[in-house]
């Protein structure tokens, strides 16, 4: 691996421009052939003995487990897959990036220019401020809302509302809204092929296609959007690492393309993913003596507590339970045993 | 809001800001676990970043063998499973 060369940049030759870029297309690739296998299988269930012994309510039942296991992975696939590819283009022809782009992101419910439009214009360049759509709404008080309503309502509710005024604001370019349109279009003839191929079925439609698509917003998307960011604040020079969390947890990390190094991939958007943990070795030192948030759980983990912590302040407190290895010195004489440095949803970090 | 240059699927545009010099930077030959858990080869590489689609097709493919019912459920521990580790 080659950080930061030309030839671990990608040469300009071949297909990949990173050789690691490879497991983004199979992750893609494995995605489709789980939505082609659970299709088919709805489609012969009645014709196949093995299947039909079980009847129609086995039939939904499959459906429900194909909406989860394709749901979350399709969350994956474009809130960390589709994600790198935004910030690092994963072919070196263009019209590889722009075609693979178009079927990448439709099992998430999204189309792509949208998503990339949402991630790195609006999130990537406003990060906290007021302007960052894509993050949880403040009350009054300057606490984030709570993390159900923010799942529940951003998709497709309010990314509709603020994509819609995006494209007729004129603020982006007079092409812009053109270029929504355009994209729309694309994702809409896309998005149309599975409901083809089950027939029009509404009940296969709402599990197999629909669900999926909720699930891969609500229950991947936005927790992990909100754990990425909770109890961070804007960018300042006295709190240069304030505005991110990044997460160590080895099995999460290895599993999710090192989307944990969070940190380091706002202030590094250009970093490749696969980098990023040799990266973070470099930084370290000055994480641990800056107070960064450095997390040992994933987003899996840390969804859960932010999520139980609604009801229960025990279990938010223990998602910001910080890394031993990253507390700093000055905080252990001070505070050996204060686990968390501030709460999910007060703005300002307190040291 | 500050006007921003729109994206553009398939450009080399807008991929964030980026502090400059970050390929000059010295990195340590010596890697930590979290470093070499984080960066596999091979076969390894393949299922670790695939983890999560692949775990669908298994479970999927299986409910020839064992039914509808246990991959349901089978979806659901692994689902808390991950909950629990990742």
């Amino acid at each position: 691996m080659n950080m930061g060369t030309p030839a671990g940049r990608g040469s300009g030759k071949g297909l990949f421009a990173h050789s690691e870029d490879v497991h983004c297309v199979l992750f893609q690739v494995f995605l489709v052939a789980g939505f082609a296998l659970a299709f088919t299988m709805w489609n012969v269930w009645d014709s196949v003995p093995a299947l039909a012994e079980y009847g129609h309510a086995g039939r939904n039942a499959f459906a429900v487990a194909a909406a989860m296991l394709l749901g979350w992975s399709s969350g994956i696939n474009v809130g960390v897959n589709f994600h790198n590819h935004s910030h690092r283009k994963v072919f070196n022809a263009a019209w590889m990036n722009r075609w693979f782009g178009r079927f990448w992101t439709v099992s998430g419910g999204w189309p792509a220019y949208y998503w990339e439009h949402s991630h790195v214009t609006v999130h990537h360049a406003h990060l906290l401020e007021s302007v960052d759509w894509t993050l949880p709404k403040r009350k009054a008080n300057g606490e984030w809302e709570s993390i159900y309503v923010y799942a529940l309502a951003h998709w497709p509710f309010r990314y509709v509302a603020h994509l819609w005024d995006d494209a007729v604001s004129g603020r982006y370019g007079a092409k812009f809204g053109r270029k929504m349109a355009v994209e729309f279009a694309w994702f809409v003839a896309i998005w149309m092929i599975p409901p083809f191929v089950l027939g029009f079925d509404p009940l296969a439609v709402a599990l197999l296609w629909l669900l999926p698509q909720w699930l891969a917003n609500v229950a991947v998307m936005a927790p992990g959007m909100y754990a990425q960011h909770a109890g961070c604040s804007v960018k300042t020079a006295d709190e240069p690492f304030g505005h991110s969390n990044t997460f160590v947890n080895r099995f999460f990390n290895l599993t999710m393309f090192n989307i944990g190094y969070h940190i380091e991939h706002h202030d590094h958007p250009s970093v490749h993913w696969s980098e990023l943990p040799r990266f973070h070795e470099t930084m370290k030192a000055r994480y641990i003596d800056a107070g960064a948030r450095v997390l040992p759980i994933g987003y899996y983990r840390g969804g859960q507590l932010l999520c139980r912590g609604e009801w229960v302040s025990s279990q938010r407190d223990l998602f910001f339970v910080q890394h031993a290895d990253y507390i700093r010195p000055s905080d252990v004489v001070e505070a050996p045993s204060a686990p968390a440095r501030s709460a999910v949803d007060v703005p300002v970090r307190a040291s | 809001m500050t006007r921003a240059r729109a994206g553009n699927i398939g450009s080399t545009a807008n991929r964030g800001v980026d502090s400059p010099g970050f390929g000059t930077l010295d990195v340590p030959s010596a890697q930590s676990d979290m470093n070499k858990a984080a960066s596999p080869s091979g076969l390894a590489a393949v299922v670790g970043r695939s983890l999560f689609p692949l775990t669908a097709l298994v479970l999927l493919a299986g409910t020839f063998v064992w039914g509808p019912w246990v991959t349901l459920g089978a979806t659901y521990v692994w689902w808390r499973l991950v909950g629990r580790i990742g």
